[in-house]
């Protein structure tokens, strides 16, 4: 299958009073058309900074791109003037933003809102792309859209409003959505609606998914394959059975036996990882798990590892793969 | 149709064990032209050393609930006794006592520390003001604390901006623990923290229950969290409680048309059962509590509603031992020709 999205050796920085914030450190993953990847870590691993940056959502400063390529359609992002990304945004990448309280123009009608990148990206007539937002209201399972294109955000719940959302990022077709926490601000039950509405569009539409949570249980349920972020860099990818059946990296397996599932018994204790993720000031120069993990070793304190085939669509970036890991490496296969 | 708590046999013959009793607790708010019906009518009791958990959706009345409990709000009627003693009726004397014995954990570690004060006088305040300790002793007791929530001694003289946000929910559980509580409500104690640090702080609140035997009151919207933590769970929606049951059972055999949609829109995090998984979804948003629809709160969600659910409101009835539901679908009267088992 072909890659829609390749970023290669992404490096973000922000300039900040107290320094140079590095938080995205040589970032790789790509992108297939018509899957959906997951992007998992915890607040503050960079997970969302890499997603604007697809965007160029950054404000320039104090972000800084300092290194690496974003090529989406054989093109770099990175290379493009503001002029030609506008062309891109909301037309060929969409994006659905965390918060449908506060991502909504609150002064504008939602079909205004919808309109709006019809007539601007596909050259349509106000009363064309009326219609059109009529039908993608229809579309994301919003009743009676022919009034409610006309109402204005408040009078939406929340879930209507990322419903709404969804029907903005997708006016325009594009070929690659990037889903940053779409969830997060909704109750379970209608996580579940927005989480069957993607999923059924998807399969309509063929659009490629960039899913961005810190919620395991959306990424199994979601996604084909998985990026797992730590402190600005990635540690592990694979396909979502890899990641949850078979996790290479110590933070990977952390993280999967931190959380509480609901089909565990209430005497099996939770496995937290213990400490804080590092400061992105001052990055660690060696492993940034190092000081959380229950398998560090000594070469883990100042040498980098990278990102090595573990299997057919496996990377992990851990020594503990190493042919000198020896006893180690068995201890963390257990 | 009224619920009534004498029809609820008190736990048959371990009233001892009650700790805490809840009747017919209705909590209103005046709202510009109307009233917020938060919470309306509830009973349930929490034994001694339980932790009994509390799940639903945001705008459920869990959080006012646990509140009211406390008498930080006051009630709109009903009893909330602790230890056979009226809470809404207690002078203010014996309030601040009562205090002693009832505290809270709350959910925003951020919002909850006042930023001016240091460690020390955040925990040391309330040891200030039931006057347990002093001078010298008042340092100690604090840095004990310190050390029982895993936070170290000399962070007594910092301030809040210097911690993480799981480091910050510590010291809400050391202030809530100075002044030696049997009762703790924690609201929403971990969803502001990370999914790593969860894990540490609900260890510690485990942890802290087995050493001093304390009671929770658990509130939380995730219910895997719910689930790990809790001795019973009662699940809410829109002012009532729709089920309470022994963690294992409410899991295993839910019974309220509401439980199974919920537990069945809740993502597990393995991708082979995601794909075995057949999904209740949900349809519409929760109504207002406004004005909540008539007979059953759940009935314009509800995939099996009948019609009695608009008409009349549903019982809250003891259907197999300690499993308590509000559903017309277990009332053999209401049930009739129209028998649709769930």
């Amino acid at each position: 299958m072909e890659n829609i999205l390749e970023v290669r050796d992404l490096h973000i920085s922000f300039h900040t009073y107290a320094g140079e914030v590095k938080a995205v450190r040589g970032v790789n993953f790509e992108v297939k058309k018509g899957e959906t990847i997951g992007i998992v870590g915890e607040s503050g691993c960079g997970k969302s900074v890499t997603a604007q940056s697809i965007m160029k959502l950054l404000p320039q400063p104090p972000a800084q791109y300092k290194q690496g390529s974003i090529m989406f359609n054989g093109q770099d992002l990175l290379k493009k003037k503001e002029k030609d990304m506008q062309k891109i945004r909301g037309n060929e990448i969409g994006m659905i933003f965390q918060d449908p309280m506060t991502s909504l123009n609150p002064t504008m009608k939602i079909g205004v809102q919808i309109t709006e990148s019809l007539m601007k990206h596909q050259g349509m007539f106000a009363g064309e792309a009326h219609k059109q937002a009529i039908e993608l209201l229809k579309m994301v399972g919003i009743p009676q859209p022919d009034k409610r294109v006309n109402q204005y955000p408040h009078e939406f719940s929340g879930g209507m409003r990322q419903r709404a959302m969804i029907a903005i990022a997708l006016a325009c077709r594009p070929k690659l959505l990037i889903a940053d926490e779409p969830t997060t601000a909704l109750d379970v039950t209608i996580q579940a609606q927005i989480l069957e509405l993607m999923k059924e569009l998807q399969d309509k539409t063929g659009t490629s998914i960039i899913l961005i949570t810190h919620d395991l249980g959306v990424v199994a349920d979601m996604c084909d394959r998985v990026v797992v972020m730590y402190a600005g860099e990635v540690v592990e990818t694979g396909t979502v059975d890899q990641i949850f059946y078979k996790p290479q990296h110590p933070y990977t397996k952390g993280l999967l036996k931190s959380v509480p599932r609901l089909d565990m018994n209430k005497n099996e204790p939770l496995e937290p990882i213990i400490g804080t993720p590092p400061d992105l000031l001052y990055p660690p120069i060696g492993c940034p798990f190092f000081a959380r993990c229950e398998y560090a070793m000594e070469v883990c304190r100042n040498h980098k590892p990278a990102l090595e085939e573990m299997g057919e669509n496996h990377q992990a970036a851990c020594w503990l793969h190493h042919p000198l890991a020896g006893t180690r490496r068995e201890e963390f296969a257990q | 149709m009224k619920s009534t708590v004498t029809e609820i046999p008190v736990q048959n013959g371990q009233t001892k064990d009650v700790l805490l009793e809840v009747r017919n607790l209705k909590k209103y708010f005046n709202a510009g032209g109307g009233t917020v019906k938060a919470v309306s009518d509830v009973t349930f009791n929490i034994k001694q050393g339980e932790t009994l958990g509390v799940v639903g959706e945001s705008g459920c009345g869990k959080s006012t609930m646990g509140r009211t409990i406390l008498r930080l709000y006051d009630a709109t009627e009903g009893q909330v006794l602790f230890e056979g003693k009226d809470v809404h009726k207690a002078s203010p004397r014996e309030l601040k006592k009562l205090r002693r014995d009832m505290q809270m954990i709350f959910q925003d570690p951020y919002a909850s520390l006042n930023p001016r004060m240091t460690i020390g006088d955040i925990i040391g305040e309330a040891l200030d003001l039931h006057k347990l300790a002093s001078g010298v002793k008042r340092k100690e007791r604090i840095q004990e604390l310190l050390g029982l929530v895993g936070l170290k001694p000399d962070h007594i003289n910092r301030f809040p901006h210097e911690f993480s946000g799981g480091q910050r929910q510590r010291i809400g559980i050391a202030r809530a623990l100075a002044v030696g509580p049997k009762f703790i409500v924690c609201d929403e104690p971990i969803s502001a923290l990370d999914v790593s640090i969860q894990a540490q702080v609900v260890n510690l609140l485990s942890d802290l229950q087995d050493k001093m035997g304390l009671t929770y009151l658990f509130i939380a919207h995730d219910l895997s969290m719910v689930k790990h933590m809790s001795d019973r769970v009662a699940v809410m929606y829109l002012g009532k409680i729709a089920e309470l049951a022994v963690s294992e059972h409410l899991y295993s055999s839910p019974l309220h048309p509401y439980t199974q949609a919920l537990l069945s829109a809740i993502p597990i995090p393995d991708p082979e059962v995601e794909r075995r998984r057949q999904r209740i979804v949900l349809k519409g948003d929760v109504p207002s509590p406004m004005n909540p629809p008539s007979g059953c709160h759940f009935r314009t969600r509800c995939l099996f509603a009948m019609e009695s659910c608009a008409k009349i409101e549903p019982v809250w009835q003891e259907v197999k031992p300690d499993h308590f539901v509000a559903c017309h679908l277990y009332n053999e009267k209401m049930m009739g020709a129209d028998v649709r088992k769930v």
